[in-house]
């Protein structure tokens, strides 16, 4: 008798019926939390996304653990129904069966409805440990029961995008922050990884293409203004141009970010502080490819021949009152066919042995590999605003600063 | 207290909050005083370049006059702040701009501040950038090079400069320092010490002609260039960032925390240190 009282009819529209009532059951608000959750920030702000993981007005933030972290999640439902029962029971199904227990809820009257909060709980089971994951989406089935969990209906679905580090990321710095980008570029390379050698080739596969974009799917640009200052890690993403660094800081942190641990990974390369045979200091390399027109001092300077004068960079390339040695389009950068190209320094990454350039996407076994399959010239300046080219690379070398980023 | 009395005091400490809250000055590593006037850096940890405070000793803080200089220096992990001196209106010190375009063999710069008293309305961050990278070399930046032939792996690395007669430059690495004097256009070696450095230390050049160190906790040692160690002068036990005032007029150097600057500020420098520093023996 009491459930048939129970099974009164609703008068309200519905989109779920389940015996002979009919109602609208449907989320407002996810939180995520638990143990080993990451505080992801906002690419151009550092700052933390707010607790709330989604909402039916469209917010969609995401949401990170570490590998072997269980996912805690509390929710808030909207419930439609002329006449509700005191209660209800509600469960979600996620993916890889990661799901969250049935808890039996109050129902409290609102304006026109019912609402009721699913309370903090501990999914079923953790996040796989030792290995990277990538949830796009990472959906969570509402399902609720009127009879304490012998019949479920389904009820409702929150999408989430949810990153799973290998490890507990490392800890931010100043410029090393757990950025949304750089947990997206991460987690979706490096899905399935269990080892670091895995974890490194894999998020290296994001710069082999030369188009490196953030979160958003917006290019990463390496020089789009040839002006640009930009040389830490925060600058590229909240301006999305910058000079090297930031690149090499962006695959060092595609690699930080999964707890991978690695010292003396930043290598900053230049022309060894040699005097070249015409005076003045060798300070100065061409990357390819540059075109070589005449030599206009190749009496006064044999060994540095070509003289380009009154050199003044734009935003968009090199303008010079007069010039031996022109800027063609080279190796391409990340989103730029032809980037920036004439240097006295330049920021690279090195794991186990390997030189890895994140601006041009391309590896080097060594120094004098980079110097021969990426430069053109050494330069040298003999008086101001005049620059002396050779294309002879054996006329110097690269040195390099090694730190850790 | 009459109650007028008492609004009045509110008032005057709620408008020095707002001003020390404005003001936040984080000085570069000193403030040089000579001929009556100050000198001291603040840098844009995002633009990297150095904005110039000077004004009369005996004067207001907050009246000093600032202009963009065409130096500056990086911001990573460890820091180290701008390495300079200011000697009879010279200015030199390392240009330490993260830049594809600023080499470090030619960074210790040589500035006359006169020609950089008046600033440039219509020049970008980049202009500035570039202007720096251009400014005169004072030396060639052998010290450094000299250190990365040793070890080419930084951990721990810092460098200062300081000049009086000579250019003294120090830098160290993974423990070693090296003190060098530029002198006759050759560098030479000074002395070179086993340290247990973990953050940036300060040069100063000391009343007895001698060469001094203040490390991060500010112990202030004298360099001993005859035994190659640091021998304690003073032992330092503060909690707040201190910096140095170098007071070339009276040959003093005092230690003062950068926030007894900002809290100064409708003050005279002369005033705030009689108030607030340690004089360095």
């Amino acid at each position: 008798m009491k459930a048939l009282v129970f099974l009164c009819l609703c008068c309200l529209a519905i989109n779920v019926s389940a015996q002979d009532f009919q109602y609208n059951f449907k989320a407002t608000e996810v939180k995520f939390s638990g143990t080993g959750s990451i505080s992801i920030k906002h690419d151009s702000l550092a700052t933390a996304y707010s607790t709330a993981h989604w909402r039916n007005t469209g917010l969609r933030e995401p949401a990170g653990w570490s590998s072997g972290s269980t996912m805690n999640a509390t929710a808030n439902f909207e419930f439609f129904c002329a006449k509700a029962p005191d209660s209800i029971s509600i469960r979600g199904l996620g993916n890889d069966t990661i799901n969250l227990p049935m808890r039996t809820v109050k129902l409290l009257p609102g304006t026109g409805m019912y609402t009721c909060t699913y309370p903090v709980a501990v999914a079923s089971k953790s996040f796989a440990n030792g290995v990277v994951n990538y949830y796009a989406p990472f959906n969570i089935y509402w399902e609720i029961s009127f009879d304490k969990g012998l019949t479920w209906y389904r009820a409702d679905t929150t999408d989430h995008k949810i990153y799973v580090t290998k490890s507990a990321p490392m800890i931010e710095t100043t410029n090393f922050k757990h950025f949304h980008t750089v947990l997206e570029l991460s987690c979706k390379n490096a899905k399935g990884q269990t080892t670091d050698t895995g974890i490194i080739s894999k998020c290296w596969s994001e710069f082999t293409d030369q188009i490196v974009l953030n979160h958003k799917g917006d290019s990463l640009h390496y020089y789009k203004n040839y002006l640009t200052s930009n040389t830490q890690l925060p600058l590229l993403l909240r301006h999305r141009t910058a000079q090297c660094y930031t690149f090499a800081q962006l695959f060092a942190a595609l690699i930080k970010i999964q707890g991978v641990n690695k010292t003396s990974n930043y290598v900053f390369i230049t022309p060894r502080a040699v005097a070249s045979p015409c005076g003045g200091t060798i300070n100065r390399f061409l990357v390819k490819n540059w075109s070589f027109i005449k030599k206009s001092d190749s009496s006064s300077c044999p060994s540095f021949p070509y003289k380009n004068v009154g050199t003044t960079l734009t935003s968009t390339g090199y303008t010079h009152t007069s010039a031996d040695v022109t800027d063609q389009t080279g190796i391409p950068g990340s989103c730029n066919s032809n980037p920036s190209s004439f240097f006295n320094n330049h920021q690279i990454c090195k794991f186990d042995g390997v030189y890895y350039d994140a601006c041009y996407g391309v590896k080097f076994s060594s120094l004098i590999d980079i110097k021969t399959k990426a430069f053109d010239a050494w330069g040298v300046q003999l008086s101001t605003g005049t620059w002396n080219f050779t294309d002879d690379l054996s006329r110097a070398d690269l040195s390099e600063t090694i730190t850790t980023w | 207290m009459h109650i007028w009395s008492k609004t009045l005091l509110v008032l005057l400490a709620f408008f020095n909050c707002i001003f020390y809250a404005q003001a936040q000055w984080r000085i570069e590593r000193k403030i040089i005083i000579e001929d009556g006037q100050f000198y001291f850096f603040t840098v844009d940890d995002e633009t990297q370049l150095a904005t110039l405070y000077s004004g009369l000793v005996s004067q207001k803080l907050k009246g000093a006059k600032k202009r963009l200089f065409p130096i500056g220096r990086e911001y990573t992990e460890p820091f180290n702040p701008l390495a300079f001196d200011i000697n009879a209106d010279e200015f030199v010190g390392v240009n330490w701009i993260l830049n594809s375009m600023n080499g470090r063999y030619d960074a210790i710069k040589k500035i006359s501040i006169k020609d950089w008293s008046k600033g440039r309305a219509d020049w970008t961050n980049e202009d500035w950038g570039q202007a720096s990278f251009d400014m005169p070399v004072a030396a060639p930046n052998d010290p450094w090079e000299r250190m990365l032939e040793v070890n080419n792996t930084l951990e721990n690395c810092f460098f200062d400069i300081i000049q009086s007669n000579t250019l003294v430059m120090g830098v160290c690495n993974q423990g070693q320092l090296w003190i060098k004097e530029y002198k006759g256009n050759i560098w030479k070696n000074r002395a070179e010490i086993k340290v247990p450095f973990k953050q940036c230390f300060t040069l100063i050049n000391r009343p007895n002609g001698k060469i001094g160190l203040l490390d991060a906790h500010a112990n202030y040692y004298q360099i001993d260039e005859q035994k190659n160690e640091l021998s304690l002068i003073q032992k330092g036990n503060y909690v707040k960032a201190q910096i140095v005032i170098v007071d070339k007029d009276k040959k003093e150097n005092y230690l003062i925390a950068n926030e007894a600057i900002e809290a100064g500020i409708y003050n005279s420098l002369d005033q705030v240190i009689k108030e607030s520093a340690i004089k360095l023996h």
